[in-house]
């Protein structure tokens, strides 16, 4: 186990990733989102009038608003993509 | 049934209804804005930000214009930096020689109409605006185009009617106008009945639909413009921004049927770029179509490249109250005391929202509007049948 994640047999192998700078562990198959919310990190980025934090509503590709930083390109959608090897991932929400 | 009553009834809470009700309120007469959903939750909420002259056809359409542009400054002043009105200027991109003589002759008669305008070489447009590509061969510029956040308008007009004693009803459509003797006695909504001598039919696209609870025939069309909506960004353009062709489309249905639309583009100040749009007939059906979106971007796309890297966030369509000669309905209708017009804006309800509104106010009011209401007054269209 690691993170948040609960117990599952089919877990995919092990992948190391960097989340602002730390390293991390996730496991293939997994989205962006889905290691966002094991390692706790919600507030992805900041926007709108006074620049609030904003985090991820529909986790399906609709909203928008989980969109993130994925290897120096802004603006990509965490719960979208699938993690892989190496991966750079920064967030703007803190 | 609850019953109520009014002096004057506002049918739709969009930036012209809500115009309406701000300079009623500054005349001390206090209306009732009735909207059947929210405010700006029609075309006002689905459009894009740009207070633009030189799309306006030289003559009256200019006038009322720039009319309604001397008074955005004070609006500004009056409402507040919410309403994120920028006078930025802006540009109308030439992509060739046709648009670059019609341009020109344009340019010619909006000038000698007073207004501020110029034709600019491409390397001086470059300068203004760096990203546009060298597919640009000169532009149209003038420092009265503008940028304001149409949404916001519409509810800081509104917050400021009200503050002067304006009562909105939002959530009730009006489904009744109770008439007699030739003129307009009450509104009805499915909750009350509200006695009141005088009828605004502000309602836009569905203005044809009120007028027919008047029992008037209202010659007003929704014509569909899908948007799309970037991620923000820091600042990239520096003025509201069209292409000759979309201007050319504007008056020409032909045109705009062929796909010729050209595009019109600005940032909005919360860094999102704005990209529109589409000008199509299709009856009441406010979806985005993949195609649409799809002919928007890529007009955009060879005069500013570097947008092809710009995430689409979000799409959006609105129905704008398109009439056939281009010029919006307002004053008094001859056969219906009481009910008056203030619909049919089109594209340029935004631009058009603070003349309208003043003169509407200032007829309601019994005073002579400083811009004559005759010329665009229902009557017009009968009268060209019978000639």
């Amino acid at each position: 186990m690691s993170g948040r994640r609960l117990p599952y047999p089919a877990r995919g192998a092990p992948v190391a990733i960097r989340l602002n700078g730390r390293p991390v562990t996730a496991f293939a198959g997994e989205t962006v989102f889905a290691v966002l919310c094991h390692e706790g990190v919600f507030a992805l980025r900041r926007g709108g009038p006074g620049r609030p934090p904003r985090g991820a509503l529909c986790g399906m590709g609709v909203c928008q608003e989980c969109r993130v930083t994925i290897d120096g390109t802004p603006d990509r959608r965490a719960c979208m993509t699938l993690v892989a090897e190496g991966m750079e991932i920064e967030t703007d929400g803190r | 049934m609850n019953e109520t009553a009014a002096d004057v009834a506002i049918v739709g809470a969009g930036v012209i209804g809500a115009a309406i009700a701000f300079y009623l309120t500054r005349r001390g007469i206090r209306p009732l804005v009735i909207e059947k959903e929210d405010p700006a939750a029609g075309s006002s909420g689905a459009c894009d930000g740009l207070v633009f002259l030189q799309s306006k056809k030289p003559g009256l359409h200019l006038e009322l214009a720039i009319e309604s542009r001397r008074r955005f400054e004070e609006l500004a002043q009056v409402l507040g930096p919410e309403i994120e009105f920028r006078p930025s200027g802006g540009l109308c991109l030439i992509e060739n020689e046709d648009e670059l003589a019609a341009l020109g002759r344009s340019i010619a008669a909006q000038r000698a109409g007073g207004l501020p305008v110029e034709l600019i070489a491409g390397e001086e447009v470059r300068r203004l605006e760096p990203l546009v590509s060298e597919r640009i061969l000169a532009a149209g510029f003038s420092p009265l185009d503008a940028q304001v956040n149409p949404y916001a308008l519409t509810f800081a007009l509104l917050r400021a009617a009200r503050a002067g004693g304006a009562r909105l009803l939002g959530g009730e459509p009006v489904v009744g106008i109770e008439t007699a003797a030739g003129r307009v006695r009450a509104v009805r909504t499915p909750r009350r009945r509200i006695a009141v001598p005088i009828v605004v039919n502000a309602a836009g696209a569905h203005a044809p639909e009120i007028g027919r609870l008047a029992g008037v025939e209202v010659p007003i069309t929704p014509r569909r413009g899908q948007l799309l909506v970037t991620a923000a960004r820091p600042p990239l353009l520096r003025h509201g921004l069209i292409s000759a062709r979309y201007i050319a489309a504007k008056f020409n249905p032909e045109l705009a049927r062929s796909g010729e639309m050209g595009f019109s583009l600005e940032q909005a100040e919360s860094g999102n770029l704005l990209i529109g749009s589409t000008r199509e007939f299709a009856g009441y059906d406010r979806r985005t179509s993949f195609e649409g979106i799809r002919a928007v971007a890529r007009r955009v796309l060879p005069v500013f490249p570097a947008l092809a890297s710009l995430p689409v966030i979000r799409t959006f369509a609105g129905l704008r109250p398109y009439t056939p000669d281009g010029l919006p309905i307002l004053g008094p209708v001859a056969s219906m005391e009481g009910f008056l017009m203030a619909a049919g804006h089109e594209g340029d309800g935004i631009a058009l929202s603070a003349i309208t509104g003043e003169m509407l106010a200032a007829h309601i009011a019994g005073d002579s509007p400083r811009f004559p209401l005759e010329p665009f007054r229902l009557e017009r269209f009968s009268t060209a049948e019978a000639a």
